[in-house]
């Protein structure tokens, strides 16, 4: 089972783990016990949770939040594009 | 269809761009897109939006272009327990996290808080920042992302690890503090 007792290091890998898999008990165990006694890897857990919270729920935003405000397509590619699109119809 | 491609070819340009950062390869995204919704057109159901649909294409196509980009970096991935620059060498944090007193519908009110966000990300490796931006922003599962990408779970957690450690850190700096 290994150590008991995880450092900030590891129990800020589970922090981040236990976001996109479920962990393993043991390993659980270890990151709770230590979130029990640790203030700041506590506040680490609840900084990410908050993160997860809100990015799943930008996503439109932040798509139209644009850094590339000036880029645009070509007429070139739109035409090229529209053409595209008439060669991979079925009847073709 | 066509008429699709003059009202959102633009939209879709500026975040195949944003996200892949190559006007060839965000050209090529936009164009994969609307063919395949061309093929798929029949079964939309108008269900949600057409830019929504457009954009649900696009994402799946960025996922599918970063299969072939991210696999030659699978190597360089970094491992659990490498040096992160976060900790010290007792595993103990250099720079202890401190409380954001937000909640989350205060800030997605703020406009402005994305656009730090995208500044923060854009301070990541690549890799990290796609594999966060799939994750966190795009929804895809994290069976899906190594599925398409090749990726080992560990290799993906590794990188999100990193990505969030990171990105937590620039954000604290650049919107808590100041806020």
């Amino acid at each position: 089972m290994g150590k008991i007792m995880l450092s900030c290091k590891e129990a800020a890998q589970f922090v981040s783990q236990e976001l996109d898999q479920p962990l393993h008990k043991g390993d659980r165990f270890k990151m709770v016990l230590h979130l029990i006694m640790c203030r700041v890897c506590s506040c680490y857990r609840k900084q990410l949770n908050f993160l997860h919270g809100i990015l799943g729920r930008v996503s439109s935003d932040f798509d139209d939040a644009s850094v590339n405000e000036g880029a645009h397509l070509s007429q070139e590619a739109k035409t090229r594009i529209k053409d595209r699109i008439n060669d991979s119809s079925p009847h073709h | 269809m066509a008429a699709l491609v003059d009202k959102y070819s633009d939209t879709l340009f500026k975040i195949a761009l944003y996200r892949v950062n190559d006007r060839s390869d965000a050209e090529d995204l936009v164009q994969e897109t609307f063919i395949a919704a061309h093929r798929a057109a029949e079964s939309f159901q108008g269900k949600s939006s057409e830019k929504t649909w457009l954009l649900g294409i696009l994402k799946h196509k960025i996922l599918d272009h970063y299969r072939s980009k991210m696999n030659g970096i699978q190597g360089q991935t970094d491992r659990f327990n490498e040096d992160e620059e976060e900790f010290d060498k007792s595993g103990h944090w250099k720079k202890s996290p401190r409380s954001w007193h937000k909640t989350p519908e205060s800030e997605l009110d703020q406009k402005e808080f994305l656009l730090v966000l995208r500044q923060c990300l854009s301070y990541l490796p690549l890799h990290q920042r796609e594999a966060f931006v799939l994750r966190e922003i795009d929804g895809f599962e994290s069976e899906e992302i190594c599925k398409n990408n090749g990726f080992s779970p560990t290799n993906l957690w590794v990188m999100l690890h990193r990505a969030r450690l990171k990105l937590r850190g620039c954000l604290e700096s650049n919107w808590f503090k100041r806020s």
